[in-house]
């Protein structure tokens, strides 16, 4: 994060200044949309909204520095994307057995849909061989920008965890560059 | 959830690549290393980040979040809560422990600000409530520390209260703790006067005009003297509250007397000519 004087703007945006909360919205929102996007989210800034929503009403009961600000507003979306994920698939769940399409299918439809929204395309069919959580943690760490350790509390594993996901998951992707290469 | 695209030789592999992991995801991966074709995929996955939102867009996000803070920190003034962060509990943040002094600190001097304020608030919803109240304990705890005024005319005004409310027995146990504690010689008035508020009780809503009367003129004199009753003649005149006025016992050698007014024959209140306190003999009006 780049927010200057970060105090005083958390103090303002805390007793609901408009100033304080458009710099924190402008620093926060694109690596917020980002993620969401990344990780096949199919309305980001919808999504985003409901975690601005959620950081105001809950930023009184914040303390802490700029870095934990960051990791702070990722917990709250990672679990509202994880709630968003478990009520779609909810959803899903309940569809009378007489239609067609299968509840998985649709999600990843959904995610597909995305997904292609990405800039590059390529980049996002190389995410797509990825476990979720290699996906979170690659998510985290390269779009959200958060460190292994503010990683971790994020998506609530242990640093060693976080560690081996990192690996299968970069693992993975030049395993995938690789195939990609020779089929070529 | 399984993990796909496990190398089979995967202890070595973690030995070595720890470090040009964190490299390729600070984006400082040297081009000859393992995983430098992974780096443009992160680059591209990176370049999502700096996507500027659309300005309507933020602008909502920034409006909401505004309004939705404001909200949050005027109920907080109303309510005064004494909040402690779930982040810093959990430990976000650089210079934790100087974090958690500063909440201690912070819980510290909002609960007493919470008790102060809720004490100044309660002292005035509280000073005004008679007995009975859900308050007036508590104006009588606040009084005994010296919160609220607790004079003896705010006793006496209790009691008027409670007559003006027809609660006469209460009304009369009241006024017996207000005499009470004036002095040995009190006590009996206060008896008196409990006794009083017994026959109220029992009579119910049956009191008399003429009680009312009695009680009105009782409480009148304890408006006056309220620091300085005559115990002797309030526990004379509480006997005689409610009771039925007796009958001058009629003398064969006297003519019967005519009925009198309601009240007749009862003993005169105090505060009347004769009955009330003699005022202190000051030096210039010794005899």
């Amino acid at each position: 994060m780049t927010v200057a004087n970060f105090d005083e703007v958390l103090a303002a945006a805390q007793e609901g200044a408009e100033w304080a909360w458009d710099i924190l919205v402008r620093d926060v929102a694109p690596r917020l949309i980002g993620f969401f996007r990344t990780r096949g989210v199919a309305d980001p800034e919808g999504l985003a909204g409901d975690v601005f929503v959620d950081l105001a009403k809950n930023i009184t009961e914040f303390e802490g520095d700029e870095s934990g600000f960051g990791s702070w507003v990722f917990v709250i979306a990672y679990r509202r994307m994880s709630d968003q994920w478990r009520r779609q698939r909810r959803r899903l769940d309940e569809i009378p057995s007489g239609l067609s399409a299968e509840p998985n299918q649709l999600v990843a439809s959904a995610e597909d849909v995305a997904m292609e929204s990405l800039g590059n395309v390529e980049a996002a069919r190389m995410l797509e061989t990825l476990t979720d959580d290699q996906r979170d943690v690659i998510a985290l760490r390269i779009v959200a920008g958060l460190t292994l350790e503010e990683t971790s509390r994020v998506v609530g594993k242990p640093i060693s965890a976080v560690k081996a996901l990192q690996r299968r998951g970069v693992a993975a992707l030049r395993r995938e560059i690789e195939r990609q290469g020779v089929s070529q | 959830m399984s993990d796909s695209g496990d190398y089979p030789s995967e202890m070595s592999f973690k030995r070595n690549t720890d470090a040009d992991i964190e490299r390729l995801f600070d984006g400082r991966l040297d081009e000859s290393s393992d995983f430098a074709s992974v780096s443009d995929v992160f680059e591209t996955l990176r370049a999502e980040a700096t996507i500027a939102p659309d300005e309507n867009v933020l602008a909502g996000f920034v409006r909401s979040a505004s309004m939705t803070s404001s909200a949050a920190a005027r109920e907080r003034a109303i309510a005064a809560p004494v909040a402690v962060s779930t982040a810093a509990r959990r430990g976000f943040g650089s210079g934790l422990a100087l974090s958690a002094f500063r909440r201690r600190m912070a819980t510290a001097v909002a609960a007493a600000a919470l008790f102060v304020g809720s004490m100044s608030g309660m002292a005035v919803a509280a000073d005004s409530a008679k007995p009975g109240d859900a308050l007036y304990g508590i104006d009588r705890a606040l009084e005994s520390v010296g919160i609220g005024n607790g004079r003896a005319a705010e006793r006496v005004a209790e009691v008027q209260a409670l007559v003006d409310a027809g609660d006469l027995p209460r009304g009369l146990l009241h006024a017996a703790e207000i005499v009470k504690p004036q002095g040995p010689d009190h006590s009996a008035a206060s008896t008196a006067l409990s006794e009083a508020a017994e026959r109220m009780s029992t009579i119910g809503s049956e009191q008399s005009t003429d009680t009312h009367e009695q009680v009105a003129e009782l409480l009148s004199y304890l408006a006056s003297n309220a620091r300085s009753v005559d115990g002797r003649q309030v526990a004379q005149f509480a006997r005689e509250i409610g009771r039925p006025a007796e009958p001058p016992t009629a003398s064969p050698a006297q003519p019967k007397p005519e009925p009198g007014p309601p009240g007749h024959g009862r003993a005169e209140p105090p505060g009347r000519p004769g009955f009330a306190p003699q005022p202190p003999v000051s030096p210039g009006n010794r005899p």
